[in-house]
């Protein structure tokens, strides 16, 4: 098992792409640290990666889900200029940044993130007890592959509503923060038992916590048992364990229990498991 | 009378002043050393006034035979000069007893001066026989017109100064650093025509009229210590009187010389004398007195001046690079020069003005509005700068004969002049600017748009406006399509100026619509570079909270434009993105996908196909149709069903197409399951066209009738495509 991240950058392609970027008017070469940077002395060597952090809360008195997502923001911005460019700029492609490997366990992907509070001073405050959910073992991120790392934060370890929190990604070429993401309100069971139910069913398909969702699905049928949410997540649920035609059967009756024009866009992940489930036509 | 009038006006007034020491801050006004090559510019005017009152006798010359008469009545001689003096490039060196160079005397040599003169006014004459004569005087003339016609050339003015060159001169206390003298030479202006009407009181219908030429008309200046009547410095005078080498002239040499002056002087002028030295590279002064020879005092003599040195002084400030455009903390040299033929070193003082105070560093980063160039910090052989008002000013610590200086951007879109000045003796001379004028643009920018030639020429072409905005790539096929589907709302300025997208700077390019876009989830566009938009993604902190991107605007913008903005959100049960309305970036608040639901989304729709079709609606995309209420299948939403012209229709690969239809109503009026595999989606279609299973005439294949949902109602996406304005449906 490795024990350390390694961030494997092709030199080569690294130089061809800082030559590139010093060919091409305005262009801006930003590579990682540690790597010699053939540009502008001026330029300052930002690190190739880019993170966000989405949180979801549901019930208080269960765990809160925090999303970040790693990815090669150098890469993913070349190729958009790439298929932008596309026969018609005046100027032959750069070559394609280099893919950054990472190849971490999740409690290497731990020691390198940091989950803090921001505060309006500006200092931050640690967000103790996160422990990793989910998190991919190796992946090469270029253009829009991602690393999401699913991280699980205690009840109560959160602040308020409101507060903004920032993560923080220690790379070999340096560390990468995030934007701030909300905690979002919360629900208090005893006071809106629906909401929360809903807001603790989304947090369990984050975490992928199948009994969580069960117990959600549970309240949002006793809650609301003639809205598209009840067999939409019981079916949720029914197809996890395996109830393959309970699980359709909910489906359908989420499909058909959606009111004609309420929505703006079609149910395309209904559909799909639906699909799944019945099999296509051909 | 006439005779005696023209014999008066030959008398040169000199003025010679004894030297009263000077304090050095005189010495530290004048240049020291090696100044020649000079020009001494300005403008000087005088007047010999003669006023009749009473006998006049003048012993010079003698009672005249008929015995003394009576004046009365005033006649004036004005006169006004432009004048050019040019310092000799020999200047005769001073010499201490060891034989050190104390100091320099230059002669003054006329550069191309001109004299205009006047004279008018009428002199009543009562001679000793009672018979009264009346004399009136007009006349005019220019110099040196008059003085070729009459003494065939001449200089009309001459002079001299002396630059100390010691900070111990030993002259000091009777010649200070920039003493000089200035000697009009009475002889050029002789030719100066002039009118005499002579009446005799007895026959006044007999007037006497003679039309004649002064000889010389009283030309005079003053100066520091006038040595003659005559041009000679003070070492030709020494040199004439003591047969001493004219090419250097002993400390003694010059005392003797001025002490004997200043005799000559006092004998010829009645008024004490007064000394004339340089202050701030100007020769400026006064003088009036009467001449001691009239001794009746009825005539008095004034003149003033004020000269400005202008040194010959040939020099240029070159342009800086053409291919550097700004960029922040990036450099740039400029460099100014003198013409090593005028042999002359001076302190270089270069100005920043007209400088941009753009807000921020690019149209999306920073907030301050300082000064977006400076001169670089630290620089060798120059002093600390200073701010002014709209730049920056920087002196070199010391003198040579060529300076180099570095520019600093602070901002991406940075414009401003620089000026180049050289100071050679105390007087700071405008350098000629490497294409014209005195001054230079940074960054080289000859069409004044403030965008840099040779970034304009590559991306945009040599004169376009900066406030133009009329991208066009990726085309809109229908050329009937509303022109405003151009652009993308940031001006040729802004893009050239640029942005920040991720921490990363890059200018827009022109020709190309640019989009922005904040991904709050970090997944991505997905298949909407299919679109053919040049897309930037942004951070947070890179566009405002009300989605501004370029929110520091400024000069010659296209006016606020909004990047999308790409949120996590729980949607309805199996709804996997939304946006809050069709339209352009300006109109679109948001842009939602449920990230949730969107890993879920496999197969025939994919994530990359949901975030690709929610931006497509983000810039002005609407559907390829309306779902029809009115569907013969029953049983289900028509947001699930395909029907002729709906939104599964048209175009089978566009992303902008519906692709999850359970059924489909087929041209017989029957519902039918739709196929399993409705994609891939993978670009935004041209055309309202259906292909593949949308496509041709009705037909039955495999038991189902086809097309299913035919031609797109709206469809043809790319005429749609817009990102600058408010459009909204696709209109």
């Amino acid at each position: 098992m490795l024990k350390r991240i390694t961030l494997v950058v092709v030199l080569l392609a690294i130089a061809a792409v800082a030559v590139w970027r010093l060919r091409k008017p305005g262009g801006d070469a930003s590579i990682p640290s540690g790597l010699t940077q053939a540009t502008s002395p001026t330029a300052a060597a930002v690190p190739p990666l880019g993170l966000r952090l989405r949180v979801a809360v549901g019930d208080p008195s269960a765990s809160a889900m925090l999303t970040v997502t790693l990815f090669n923001r150098a890469s993913r911005q070349a190729a958009l200029n790439r298929a932008a460019d596309a026969g018609r700029a005046a100027q032959p492609a750069p070559p394609a940044p280099a893919p950054v490997r990472v190849d971490l366990t999740a409690a290497e992907w731990l020691s390198r993130i940091d989950i803090d509070e921001l505060r309006a001073d500006g200092t931050k405050a640690r967000i103790n007890g996160v422990t990793v959910r989910q998190a991919p073992s190796a992946v090469a991120l270029e253009n829009d592959v991602t690393a999401v790392v699913s991280l699980e934060c205690p009840p109560g370890s959160l602040p308020a509503a409101g507060a903004k929190l920032v993560a923080t990604f220690r790379s070999d070429s340096g560390p990468i923060e995030s934007d701030p993401a909300d905690v979002p309100p919360v629900a208090r069971p005893s006071t809106n038992a629906l909401t929360a139910a809903l807001a603790d069913a989304r947090v369990a398909r984050i975490a992928n916590d199948i009994d969580r969702l069960a117990r959600a699905a549970v309240i949002i049928e006793r809650e609301a048992p003639s809205s598209v949410e009840a067999p939409y997540y019981r079916g949720l649920v029914q197809e996890a364990r395996g109830e393959r035609d309970a699980a359709l059967a909910s489906y359908r009756s989420a499909l058909d229990r959606m009111s004609r024009g309420r929505y703006s866009e079609p149910p395309d992940e209904l559909v799909f498991l639906i699909r799944r489930l019945q099999g296509g036509r051909r | 009378m006439v005779n005696r009038l023209i014999r008066f006006l030959a008398v040169v007034v000199v003025a010679a002043l004894a030297a009263a020491p000077l304090a050095s801050r005189i010495s530290a006004q004048a240049p020291r050393g090696d100044a020649s090559g000079g020009r001494w510019v300005g403008r000087a005017s005088g007047e010999l006034r003669r006023v009749g009152v009473g006998p006049y006798v003048l012993p010079a010359l003698g009672t005249e035979p008929g015995g003394p008469s009576d004046q009365s009545g005033t006649v004036v001689t004005t006169w006004t000069a432009e004048i050019r003096l040019k310092e000799s490039t020999t200047p005769v060196d001073v010499k201490d007893a060891a034989g050190a160079v104390v100091g320099r005397l230059v002669p003054l040599v006329d550069d191309g001066s001109t004299v205009t003169l006047g004279i008018s006014g009428r002199m009543t004459e009562r001679s000793h026989y009672g018979d009264i004569e009346y004399w009136d005087y007009t006349g005019s003339g220019i110099a040196p017109e008059a003085r070729v016609a009459s003494i065939g050339g001449g200089a009309f003015l001459s002079g001299w100064v002396y630059y100390s060159v010691s900070d111990h001169d030993p002259l000091a206390d009777i010649l200070p650093n920039g003493a000089y003298s200035l000697l009009g030479t009475p002889q050029v202006l002789n030719g100066f025509a002039i009118k005499v009407t002579h009446v005799d009181a007895g026959h006044p219908d007999q007037p006497h009229v003679n039309n004649m030429r002064s000889g010389g008309t009283g030309s005079w200046m003053g100066g520091y210590a006038l040595w003659s009547w005559s041009r000679m410095t003070p070492a030709e005078r020494v040199a004439k009187r003591f047969g001493i080498d004219g090419n250097s002239i002993s400390v003694d040499g010059v005392r003797q010389a001025l002490t004997a002056t200043k005799a000559t002087m006092r004998d010829v002028m009645s008024a004490d004398p007064k000394s004339y030295v340089i202050a701030n590279s100007v020769m400026d002064g006064r003088m009036a007195g009467v001449p001691k020879e009239s001794l009746s005092e009825k005539t008095t003599v004034s003149s003033e001046w004020h000269l400005e040195r202008e040194i010959h002084l040939s020099g240029s400030l070159k342009r800086v690079d053409r291919d550097w455009r700004p960029k922040k903390d990036d450099k740039v040299t400029a460099t100014a020069a003198i013409d090593p033929a005028s042999n002359l070193t001076g302190t270089f003082r270069f100005t920043l003005f007209d400088v941009s105070r753009e807000r921020g560093y690019a149209i999306n980063a920073g907030w301050d509005t300082s000064l977006d160039l400076e001169f670089a910090a630290g620089q060798a052989g120059f002093g600390a700068a200073t701010e002014t008002a709209d730049g920056w000013q920087i002196q070199t610590a010391g003198t040579s004969a060529t300076a180099t200086v570095q520019i600093l951007a602070k901002d991406y879109g940075a414009y401003g002049k620089l000026k180049a000045e050289v100071n050679v003796d105390g007087h700071w001379y405008p350098l000629r600017a490497e294409g014209g004028g005195t001054s230079i643009t940074v960054p080289l920018d000859d069409d004044g748009n403030h965008i840099a030639d040779g970034w304009e020429e590559v991306w945009l072409g040599l004169g376009s406006p900066a406030t133009d905005d009329t991208d066009e790539l990726p085309a809109t096929p229908d050329a009937s399509e509303p022109a405003n589907r151009a652009g993308d709302g940031l001006s040729n300025y802004e893009e050239y100026r640029g942005f920040m997208q991720e921490e990363s700077w890059d200018f827009g390019y022109p020709g190309m619509r640019d989009v922005f876009i904040y991904d709050e989830l970090g997944h991505g566009t997905g298949l909407y570079s299919k679109s053919g938009l040049r897309i930037h993604l942004i951070r947070f902190k890179e566009y405002d909270k009300d989605r501004v991107v370029n929110f520091n605007r400024g000069y010659a913008t296209a006016g606020p434009q909004k990047a999308l903005h790409i949120m996590d959100w729980g949607l309805d049960p199996g709804v996997a993105g939304q946006a809050s309305v069709v339209g352009t970036p300006n109109v679109v608040d948001w842009i939602r996908i449920d990230t949730v639901k969107a890993s879920y989304v496999q197969g025939s729709v994919s994530a990359a196909e949901v975030i690709a079709h929610e931006l497509g609606h983000g810039t002005n995309l609407p559907h390829h149709g309306e779902a029809s209420k009115g569907t013969v299948c029953a049983g289900g939403d028509p947001m699930i069903t395909g029907i002729k012209g709906g939104q599964y229709s048209g175009d089978w690969h566009c992303i902008m197409r519906y692709t999850s239809a359970i059924q489909y109503e087929g041209w017989d009026g029957n519902c039918y399951l739709a196929p399993a595999q409705q994609g891939p989606r993978e670009s935004f279609c041209r055309s309202k066209a259906g292909t593949e299973l949308n496509a041709g005439p009705q037909r039955m294949e495999e038991m189902y009738p086809y097309p299913m949902a035919g031609d797109a109602t709206v469809g043809a996406c790319m005429n749609h495509l817009t990102v600058r304005g408010t459009a909204r449906n696709g209109g």
